[in-house]
């Protein structure tokens, strides 16, 4: 028999609908996964078998033969284990269901039938409303997440049995709901405060007009001067997000794993400080699939680039095109993918490599100009605020 | 905001005007420049909460770019 379930998979940052089709059919008992799967996918095999089996059912008899349609997309992760061993199931006829079309499944199955946490449900979840499906079967971790959107029944999954039994309709599973206007309501409490950095007027003003109008900025003074320690809590004085704004930051984050279990929204503005010897592909996002970047994680925050000389020079002329247009395009031999990467940069530097003043310091001139020649002018350039600290 | 509504909401008057196109001309500013000192220009009129841009907004904003230049002068 054929079964059709519906799952999805995240391409950038938003996801497309694939098709889990299981074939049960005669002759020697072999799995076969087509629809380019990639190595986690095609290891779904072993993991659901056991799952299958563990989970008191029986293992199909015969040929089963997986298609993940779209069959020219590469398939990747795990996240395409539950549907295959509920597809396994109906085609092997262990249960009935009519709601198999009406429910987009993801989860990555453990060998005792436990259903693991994946990345991107939120997309996931998104991609269900606008396709107008009932609901999704999710991992009882990512359900949360998944609950944001609207019009979903979202179903917190924990193990392959219940799957099946809400799927049947013999088990009630209630749906996850989180109240979205409690999640922004909680204000966490700071333990880092703006008041705590002591003097620097003229810096925290500037800061304050760069956290207003959203500028970018740039913190030039000695070492030991706060500009760190500014930087840091500069996120505690910026405007809160805004829910379309949460859920877009929240769509990142999700597709590079950095939500909580049970975590369901980003709440707070992501502020990201990559060390200076992160690479291009880390800043920018890259990889051999296209995946978004610290400047992607930091959309609708703050990226701060402490000892911004420090940082390799092709590195940084690679961010001017983000900072100008907000968003960043990668190309690679898999595809090219436009990822939003609207931040507020803020850097840090000192005024001579020795970090002191430029009266005081005992490197010579030349030395000096390399020093600050390491940052290009059109960076520069696109920098609104720039701003002296001094030693209080 | 786009050249339009930079327009529409980052006007000047003739004096602020004339003090904005000598600092682009002394500090060798980029029209690039020019747009985002009329952007902090704004963010501090609003932190003032004053309708429109004066002088002493947009002296603010050159300021802002001005100490960098003369680090790298």
């Amino acid at each position: 028999m054929l079964a059709k379930v519906c799952s999805a998979a995240v391409n950038g940052i938003e996801a497309y609908p694939v098709e889990v089709e299981v074939n049960a059919g005669w002759g020697d008992t072999l799995v076969v996964i087509v629809g380019l799967p990639d190595a986690a996918v095609k290891e779904s095999r072993d993991r659901v078998s056991t799952a299958i089996t563990n989970s008191g059912f029986k293992f199909p008899m015969g040929r089963t033969t997986i298609n993940l349609a779209p069959a020219d997309v590469k398939k990747e992760g795990p996240s395409f284990d539950l549907p295959i061993a509920i597809g396994m199931l109906a085609a092997s006829e262990q249960f009935v269901s009519d709601q198999l079309e009406n429910f987009v499944m993801v989860g990555e199955l453990a060998l005792t039938g436990a259903v693991r946490s994946v990345k991107g449900v939120l997309p996931v979840a998104l991609r269900a409303q606008a396709d107008d499906k009932v609901g999704v079967l999710v991992p009882k971790d990512n359900a949360p997440e998944a609950a944001v959107v609207k019009g979903l029944q979202v179903i917190p999954i924990q193990n392959l049995r219940e799957a099946v039994g809400f799927l049947e309709g013999e088990a009630r599973i209630a749906p996850t709901r989180v109240d979205i206007m409690k999640l922004f309501a909680h204000s966490t409490e700071d333990e880092l405060d703006f008041a705590d950095v002591k003097g620097q007027e003229s810096v925290k003003r500037a800061l304050e007009i760069a956290a207003a109008g959203g500028h970018n900025a740039l913190l030039i003074g000695p070492p030991g001067t706060g500009k760190s320690m500014l930087a840091k809590r500069l996120p505690t004085i910026l405007p809160p997000l805004i829910l379309e704004e949460a859920l877009e930051t929240t769509k990142i984050h999700s597709i590079v794993g950095l939500l909580a279990p049970g975590q369901a929204l980003v709440t707070q503005r992501p502020f990201r400080a990559p060390h200076h010897t992160v690479s291009d592909a880390g800043l920018l996002g890259g990889n051999i699939n296209p995946t978004p970047g610290e400047i992607s994680l930091a959309h609708h925050g703050v990226l701060f680039l402490d000892e911004l000389p420090e940082f390799k020079r092709n590195v940084l002329e690679t961010l001017r095109q983000p900072v100008e247009e907000g968003r960043v395009t990668i190309s690679r031999a898999a595809g090219s993918m436009t990822f939003p990467s609207q931040f507020m940069l803020v850097a840090a530097m000192n005024p001579t490599p020795d970090g002191k003043p430029p009266g005081e310091s005992r490197c010579s001139p030349r030395e000096i100009q390399n020093y600050l020649n390491r940052i290009s002018g059109p960076l520069l350039d696109r920098i609104e605020n720039g701003s002296r600290a001094n030693h209080a | 905001m786009g050249t339009r509504e930079l327009k529409a909401y980052c006007a000047l008057d003739e004096a602020t005007m004339e003090l904005l196109k000598m600092a682009m001309g002394e500090l060798k500013l980029s029209a690039r420049a020019y747009d985002r000192i009329l952007k902090v220009g704004r963010t501090i009129a609003d932190l003032a909460g004053s309708e429109s841009i004066t002088s002493e907004h947009i002296s603010e904003a050159i300021q802002y770019r001005s100490l960098d230049r003369q680090l790298w002068a």
